[in-house]
Order: structure tokens, then C-alpha cells, then sequence
């Protein structure tokens, strides 16, 4: 059987439902549309990615104000059970996948579903499982990508889990070895960590989360630290065995060898596009770092666009991916040609405390030869941070020598992920200092950090009273 | 003299039909429109020196109201 589409698109995760539901908005319902993919509708965000992962960092944050009180005068007894928590989880993410993907597509009577892995088979034309051949007039590739297995001698023999598996677990393990201290090892090393499991984070580079700024991570990882995390840097990770029960993880740290013990392993090291759909059929030009477009994500085949983890680019986050999903539907339908700019594209980390970012770090200023000023305050210089107990943090901001224009803002603050929005608008916006300053904040919130950053470049802000405009 | 097949999108009524037909026959080099409503469809006839199948994407009609145009097939 062989059918035709308006539309064809490969995925159905956060890129492939934005591009749906755009691209019917346009197009009045009357663009043909089919989605084809496999495992759980959604994709990974809602299924194994943002969302399990922020409710157990959201039940292990309660854990943490009960084990760790900021104020005196307060005790908390409490017990946990990581099985009830897993279990509420899994609860939750079907609801949110059976409200916000298949209650929505059902409601678009132009979109057709096909469960199945999908290859192309010539241009624009794929076949799926049961053998049907699916054209598409234009097509959107939005594959996404998966967890990236190193090839560690015996680690598939002992057995590992990936942040795929993690949401199907009975319970956290007790000891849990983590390879890799991305954000995704991290995150979830943290939240484990505070539920209970005693946690090990093996890294092969010399800080956590590698590429952020070092003083930043140093403070994520002394907070982890707190939460009972042993971290192994510098230290590379040979081989795994199983003995007596227990996984054996064995690596190198400076030349010595050395091992630690584990209920599970956990495998963390960053992700892969999926990209094996035979493009070479539908003259897509790809590698291993994923397809490659242009400003205006269309691939090498002209009628086809791809968007989200399966583009080759910096960034693998859920709204970027939703971003491009709506894009690519405005440049096919609307001939918009919209570009999207990375440089500006805000990302956070949800460790405790948070990392987040926005335009320029201070390294990439250097190295893009900018002339810049920065300045760095601590969130101990923010009185709703003093309030809520919560000084170890850093703001930093990057300013443009002369027109006094903000190129780049991180900070590393317990709510940085919901401060960076206000700092995306002041990237976007191309706002100075001056406008930052002149901006009315309210008093006390942590976003007043951002304002203070900002008065740093004009004043000594140790010489400031409370709340001074 | 070229005939460009193009799918129409958006199209609900007859009064839909002729804003399309108009907007297309006021692009210069297009010789004549005929738009089908059931068939979400225009059939045009260019003179292929004075415009290009593909610009007829950008046609002001697919630009400043709800129909979108994409260009299937030119023989
Ligand atoms: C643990 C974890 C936590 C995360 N936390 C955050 C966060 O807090 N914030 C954030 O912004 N991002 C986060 N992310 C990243 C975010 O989840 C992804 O960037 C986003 O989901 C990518 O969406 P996508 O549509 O590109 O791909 P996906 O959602 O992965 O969808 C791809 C779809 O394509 C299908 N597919 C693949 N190959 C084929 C094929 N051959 N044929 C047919 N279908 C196929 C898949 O089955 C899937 O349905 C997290 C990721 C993980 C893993």
C-alpha cells in the first residue's frame, strides 16, 4: 500500500508536534499531515526526559528542606520509599501524555498516526513496518536522539540502565554508579542521592558538568558533595564486571588504578542523534553528530527540514526542540524564512543549586575576540537570597566594552532555571545595563540578582543599602 | 507557456475560490487561474520569461490572507 501526505514528518516527539500543530494552524486543518514513530507518544520530554526527571528532583528538593532545615528552631523526621516516588511518577507522565499528546492529536482530524519505525526507501518516500510506503510532498525529520553507549570491555555483559531505563526502575538503588556528570548524570545523580542511594559520579574530564564555567560547576558539585555524592574526576573508566552480585566499575584516575561497587550503573555520557532512516536515499547529508541544515534548518534535499535533537548543533534541549518544530512549519507553509539564533537560545541545568545560561560565557567572549567588561556577584548579595538562606551562588554578566550592552549572563543560583528568562529577555531585547538598572524589580525576589549584577558595573555594590534603585 | 499545478490551502467557499483566482491572474506573467475548491488545486498558465513557477508561492494571495499555495507539478 503506498499513501500521500502533505506533510510527512518522522517523530513524534516535542519537534514533530509543534511542526503538527503549526502547520495545521497555517494551513487551516487542510495540510495532510502524517506523524510516524515509535515507543510512546511524546518522544522523550515527557516520557524518560524533562519531566520524570524534574518531579524526582522536585521529591528529592522536599527531602532536602526536611534533612537540611534552614532555619533553627525547625526538625523534620521522615522516611522514604523510592518505589512509592517512582510509582507517582510514572502515574503522573501518563497523564501528562495522555492530556497534552493523545487527547491533542486526536483532536486534528488532518493528522494521521503510524506507530512504526520508519526508512526511507527514495526521496521523500519511507516504509514502515507493515510495509507501507508513505510520501510525503514535504517532510520533517524530527528523530530525536538517544542515550550514547561508550564501549566499556564488560559493561553490557554485567548490564547498565540509561535514563530511559531509570523511570522503569522498582526502586533507586541503593549504590548507584554513575559514568558521566552531564546534566543528565547529575541531575539525576543529585535527586538519587537525596532520596537515598549512596551515589558515585565517575567523569573523564577535570570538573562536573563539563563546559560550563569551572567556578560554577565547582559550586554544583560542592553542593553535591553535601548530598553525599563521591566524585571521581579525571578518572576513566576501563572496564565493569560482575562479582559476588555487585557491579564492579574499574577505572584510571593520573595512572592508578582504581574501583568502586555498585547495585547499578547508570550510563550518562551524552546523547546521539538517531539517524539511522537511510537518508543516504533522500539525499540528506548527515554525520554522527546529526543532520545537517542551514539557518533555516532545511536539510540538504530541499523539500526536507529537520528540527530538534536530530540536527547537528550545540544544544539538545526540549524548548529548542519545539522551537524548530514551529519553524520549520512556518518556512515550509508560510515560506517565512525564519533563522534561529543559538547565540541567544537560553538552557539551565536543574542540579540544586541550578545552572543557567544565556548569549555569551565569559571564554566565548575571548575567543570570539569581543571587547567586554564582567562583572560576577554572589547571591549572598541579594536580600531575597539571604532570605530564603541561599548565598552560594554566583551571577555573572557579560558586558559590551563602550555601548554598555549585555552579550551573556550564567549564574548558578537554587532558581536560576526561572531567573534565566528574564535574562533571555534582556539578550533578545538587546538591553544595556542602564535598562536593566532603570527596570522597576520587585522586593524582595531572587531576580533582583540580576538588576544588582547589573548596578556592579557602575558601583561598588557592597556600599549599597538594602533595596537602593 | 508553462501550466503549473499548484495545491491550495485554506480554501472553504466559493468567495475563497475567486479571491485566490484573482490574486493569481493580478501577478504579472500569469496568463490565466483555475481554482477548484474541492480539489484544493490551481491550474496556471505562465508566461515562463516573465515569472517563475516557485515565486507563485510568494504570491501576494498566499502572503496577506489565510491561503498558502505550493507549487506540485509544471509541465
Ligand atoms: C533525562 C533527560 C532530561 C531532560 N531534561 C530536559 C530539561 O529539563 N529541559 C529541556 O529543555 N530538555 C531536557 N531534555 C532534553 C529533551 O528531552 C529533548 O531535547 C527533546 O525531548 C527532544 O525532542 P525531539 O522531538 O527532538 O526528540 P524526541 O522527543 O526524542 O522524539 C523523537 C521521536 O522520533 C522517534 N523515532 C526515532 N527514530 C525513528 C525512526 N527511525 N522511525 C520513526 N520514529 C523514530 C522516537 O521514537 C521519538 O518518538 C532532557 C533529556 C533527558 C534524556
Amino acid at each position: 500500500m503506498s499513501k500521500e501526505y502533505d506533510l510527512l514528518i518522522i517523530g513524534y516527539g516535542a519537534a514533530a508536534f509543534s511542526a503538527a500543530i503549526k502547520a495545521s494552524e497555517i494551513t487551516s486543518g487542510q495540510a495532510s499531515i502524517a506523524m510516524v514513530g515509535t515507543g510512546p507518544l511524546g518522544g522523550t520530554c515527557v516520557n524518560v526526559g524533562c519531566v520524570p526527571s524534574k518531579m524526582l528532583i522536585s521529591a528529592a528538593r522536599n527531602i532536602m528542606y526536611m534533612a537540611r532545615p534552614r532555619y533553627p528552631g525547625i526538625e523534620a523526621e521522615y522516611r522514604t520509599d523510592s518505589s512509592k516516588i517512582l510509582e507517582f511518577i510514572r502515574q503522573a507522565v501518563g497523564e501528562e501524555r495522555h492530556n497534552k499528546y493523545e487527547t491533542v492529536v486526536s483532536g486534528y482530524e488532518n493528522i494521521d498516526l503510524y506507530r512504526s519505525r520508519a526508512v526511507f526507501t527514495g526521496d521523500r518516500k519511507i516504509s514502515i513496518e507493515d510495509g507501507t510506503e508513505i510520501f510525503g510532498y514535504n517532510v520533517i525529520i524530527g528523530t530525536g536522539s538517544r542515550p550514547s553507549i561508550p564501549p566499556i570491555q564488560g559493561l553490557k555483559d554485567a548490564g547498565y540502565i540509561t535514563s530511559n531505563e531509570f523511570w522503569s526502575l522498582e526502586k533507586i538503588p541503593g549504590e548507584l554508579v554513575i559514568i558521566g556528570s552531564g546534566p543528565i548524570g547529575s541531575e539525576i545523580g543529585q535527586a538519587a542521592a537525596r532520596i537515598g542511594s549512596r551515589v558515585k559520579i565517575i567523569e573523564i574530564a577535570d570538573q562536573i558538568l563539563p563546559g560550563i564555567p569551572r567556578d560554577m560547576a565547582q559550586k554544583v558539585m560542592e553542593s553535591m558533595v553535601r548530598d553525599g555524592i563521591e566524585f571521581h574526576l579525571s578518572s576513566a573508566v576501563k572496564s565493569v564486571s560482575v562479582e559476588n552480585g555487585k557491579k564492579i566499575v574499574r577505572f584510571e584516575t593520573g595512572g592508578l588504578q582504581r574501583e568502586v561497587e555498585a547495585d547499578e550503573i547508570l550510563v550518562a555520557t551524552g546523547r546521539s542523534p538517531n539517524v539511522d532512516l537511510d537518508l543516504e536515499k533522500t539525499g540528506v547529508q548527515y554525520d554522527r553528530y546529526g543532520i545537517v541544515v542551514d539557518g533555516n534548518l532545511r536539510t540538504s534535499n530541499r523539500k526536507i527540514y529537520a528540527a530538534g535533537d536530530v540536527v547537528k548543533q550545540r544544544f539538545k534541549l526540549e524548548t529548542l526542540a519545539a522551537k524548530q518544530g514551529v519553524i520549520a512549519a512556518e518556512n515550509i507553509f508560510n515560506r517565512a524564512g525564519i533563522m534561529i539564533d543559538l547565540s541567544s537560545f537560553p538552557l539551565a541545568i536543574f542540579t540544586d543549586p541550578e545552572y543557567a545560561s544565556v548569549g555569551y560565557t565569559e571564554d566565548e567572549a575571548r575567543s570570539a575576540g569581543l571587547r567586554y567588561d564582567v562583572r560576577a556577584i554572589s547571591t549572598g548579595d541579594v536580600a531575597k537570597e539571604r532570605i530564603l538562606r541561599n548565598a552560594d551562588g554566583i551571577i555573572r554578566m557579560i558586558v559590551e566594552q563602550g555601548t554598555k550592552r549585555i552579550l551573556g549572563i550564567q549564574m548558578v543560583a537554587e532558581n536560576a532555571a526561572d531567573m534565566i528568562n528574564e535574562a533571555s529577555v534582556i539578550i533578545h531585547s538587546g538591553m544595556t545595563v542602564d535598562d536593566v538598572i532603570d527596570t522597576p524589580h520587585v522586593f524582595p525576589t531572587v531576580n533582583e540578582g540580576l538588576k544588582l549584577a547589573a548596578q556592579s558595573f557602575l558601583r561598588d555594590i557592597s556600599m549599597m543599602s538594602c533595596c537602593m534603585e | 507557456m508553462k501550466k503549473v499545478v499548484m495545491k491550495v490551502y485554506g480554501m472553504t467557499c466559493d468567495d475563497c475560490v475567486v479571491t485566490v483566482k484573482k490574486g493569481l491572474e493580478s501577478v504579472p506573467g500569469v496568463i490565466s487561474a483555475d481554482v477548484s475548491l474541492p480539489e484544493k488545486k490551481a491550474e496556471i498558465l505562465i508566461d515562463e520569461n516573465k515569472v517563475s513557477p516557485e515565486s507563485l508561492e510568494d504570491a501576494q494571495v498566499f502572503k496577506v490572507t489565510r491561503y498558502r499555495g505550493e507549487v506540485r507539478k509544471v509541465e
